[in-house]
């Protein structure tokens, strides 16, 4: 009797057994990535065609203005950041702290988050133009980190802290939204000129209104300046703790610096001085250009605290 | 089986011809039946718009057929043979399927890519169904014309832009402005493409309109007619101050608004974008204005400049257009089974004889 109940349990439970067995072999087997390395890249590779794709629909979108294609794109885009979402989380739960903690990690981290901000702004508007001009700054940066070695390091000791996730998700969200004011910011100039000169060319219909454009770079520019607030108050919080100061103008801090006060003078031209449209899409493209300078050319080319690529 | 379409349009005739053999609505049942039982003619669709009056039939001589057709358009309008002869242009099978195919694309309109002409072929189709003047070569025909109509409409872009002054004017201020729902219009002067341009607005819905005229009764007037407020001339720069678009069509001899002026009030009011049109001749509007950040100036010219720029983006579609029916052209030919277009027996001179 008893074994007969026994064996029921068992036949009922084996699917689940055999579930929870298949993934703890599956742990032990590819122990840091979950999946083993050739898999692992081709997820990476799958993400990258997939906004490789969401990107040549955006640009066939602009040309042709078919909301279908546009649609597909986003459509694209959308799968593209599921499985980079994917591939993030394991490897988040491989490493045990956030995969931000070299340059291919960083730069898969910057492109997700950067999705990840375009997809939500993009779900509101639905107006898919700012794709074209987002996405090629996303494909370049997968590219960039596919051409790098993906290999898991040991983790700087410096680095080993919680704050890790938190600082460097903070900074990475406000310079998302600082590109989307950039994309803004350059498609009020290019819309603006062709007002001006009134000589009304393909473009014209493409680009939308002068208004909105307007607008939603001033959004961009404030979420990402609170973000940014944020990112440099927590990078000094940690810094007290990590190296013992909050502040020590190391050429990254120092940076961050610049790029706050380009966007405190954003902010206050447009809400103090009634600075509107050109004069606040110069700073934003300014702004963003500082931005880059801070990720790539601080890194590559000025040694600091924060050189760990 | 031979198609034929014997007809007349905006190019080939002038307003007092092509009124007089137009159909009324009333009336298109009982010719479409006249035209069915005439000798020859075993199918009959007639399309007939301000612009053009068109016979489409199947029949079983091509000549015959014609003769028949314009024998009926005579008796029906009771119209002497000569005084239309002149006008009439005629095209059978291949021929006439192609123009069919333009005018439902609408590349054979007076302004090419308006979107009306569709549906006044769509239209022609259906009275012609519902008087049952149609059998399997017409309806063949039709919803082949139907699709390409649309093929066309959704393939290029020959319907886009705005191809008139009152109507550009619409256009560029949809891409200063995002919405034109809140925005405040004063219009000086009443011109009639001033007049015509606030009309387009209103429709679009701006929140308030302001009319500013020498003489204070047609301020009024105008004002009354968009729900308005008149104001008085001198009161123009102190409104300026909460408009968004001026429209200026007076016949001042000097520049009404200053290059100060607005240089002052665009920082009074915070470098909100405005929108200004000069319709006046001379100027009415400092052309300087137009390099003031936020101020965007046309005049007459540009906005004709810029749907111009339309029209020409309408041309260079319409080839694309014209490319796409004649890929279609063929294969319908095949399929409705159409003999050659035969240019013998019947042309516009042979009616003058």
């Amino acid at each position: 009797m008893i074994t007969a109940i026994k064996k029921q349990i068992t036949q009922i439970t084996s699917p689940a057994v055999i579930c929870v067995i298949f993934f703890k072999n599956l742990c032990n087997q590819y122990n840091h990535y979950f999946l083993d390395k050739a898999q692992y890249d081709l997820f990476f590779n799958l993400t990258f065609t997939f906004y490789l794709l969401c990107c040549v629909c955006f640009f066939v979108f602009f040309i042709t203005q078919k909301n279908k294609i546009g649609t597909l794109g986003f459509f694209f885009g959308l799968i593209g950041f599921l499985t980079h979402s994917a591939i993030l989380a394991l490897r988040a739960l491989a490493l045990g702290y956030p995969p931000v903690s070299n340059l291919y990690e960083s730069l898969s981290f910057f492109a997700w988050i950067i999705m990840l901000v375009y997809l939500l702004a993009e779900e509101r508007q639905k107006t898919w133009v700012n794709g074209t001009f987002v996405l090629p700054l996303v494909v370049l940066l997968m590219g960039y980190a596919l051409i790098l070695d993906n290999k898991i390091r040991p983790l700087a000791p410096a680095l080993q802290s919680p704050w890790l996730g938190i600082h460097v998700t903070l900074c990475f969200l406000s310079y998302s939204c600082f590109l989307m004011a950039f994309c803004f910011g350059v498609m009020y100039l290019w819309q603006e000129r062709e007002l001006k000169s009134k000589k009304i060319d393909g473009f014209f219909f493409r680009l939308p209104s002068l208004g909105l454009v307007d607008r939603l770079g001033y959004r961009s520019v404030s979420f990402g300046f609170v973000f940014l607030s944020l990112g440099i108050i927590s990078g000094s919080l940690w810094a007290q703790k990590a190296w013992g100061s909050f502040w020590s103008w190391d050429p990254k801090e120092t940076w961050s610096l610049v790029i706050w006060l380009i966007y405190v003078v954003y902010l206050h031209g447009r809400l103090m001085q009634g600075w509107r449209g050109r004069k606040n899409a110069y700073i934003a493209i300014i702004g963003f250009l500082s931005v880059l300078f801070t990720y790539f050319g601080v890194s590559f080319l000025l040694s600091g605290l924060h050189s760990y690529f | 089986m031979n198609i034929l379409i014997l007809g007349l349009n905006h190019r080939t005739a002038p307003i007092e011809i092509r009124e007089r053999v137009s159909f009324s609505e009333q009336k298109l049942p009982e010719a479409l039946r006249t035209l069915k039982d005439c000798d020859d003619i075993k199918e009959s669709l007639i399309l007939s718009t301000c612009n053009r009056t068109e016979l489409y039939t199947v029949a079983k001589d091509v000549s015959g057929g014609f003769n028949s057709m314009k024998n009926f358009l005579n008796s029906f309008h009771k119209i002497p043979t000569q005084e239309i002869t002149d006008y009439l242009y005629t095209y059978n099978n291949k021929e006439a399927v192609r123009h069919l195919f333009r005018v439902a694309a609408s590349l054979d309109s007076m302004i090419v890519g308006e979107t009306q002409i569709f549906g006044q072929v769509k239209d022609a189709y259906f009275k012609a169904k519902e008087a049952n003047t149609i059998g399997k070569g017409l309806n063949n025909l039709f919803e082949e014309a139907i699709r390409i109509g649309k093929k066309v409409r959704t393939k290029t872009q020959i319907g886009k832009g705005a191809v008139s002054t009152s109507t550009a004017a619409i256009e560029l201020a949809k891409k200063i402005f995002e919405s034109l729902t809140d925005k405040r219009v004063l219009i000086i002067g009443a011109g009639k493409i001033g007049e015509l341009t606030v009309k387009n607005l209103y429709s679009r819905g701006v929140s308030a309109v302001l009319v500013a005229n020498r003489t204070w009764q047609r301020a009024q007037e105008l004002a009354a007619a968009f729900k308005g407020k008149a104001i008085k001339f001198e009161r123009i720069l102190e409104e300026l101050k909460n408009t968004d678009i001026v429209i200026s069509s007076t016949s001042a001899g000097h520049f009404l608004i200053k290059f100060e002026d607005i240089q002052r009030l665009m920082q009074e009011r915070n470098n909100l974008p405005l929108f200004m049109i000069d319709l006046g001749l001379p100027r009415n509007i400092d052309p300087q204005i137009n390099k003031i950040d936020n101020v965007y100036l046309y005049n007459i010219d540009d906005l004709a400049g810029v749907a111009d720029a339309n029209i020409k983006e309408r041309q260079r579609e319409a080839r694309r257009a014209e490319e796409i029916i004649q890929s279609c052209v063929d294969s319908v030919i095949n399929r409705l089974e159409l003999q050659e277009t035969c240019i013998c027996p019947l042309s516009l001179s042979s009616f003058r004889a």
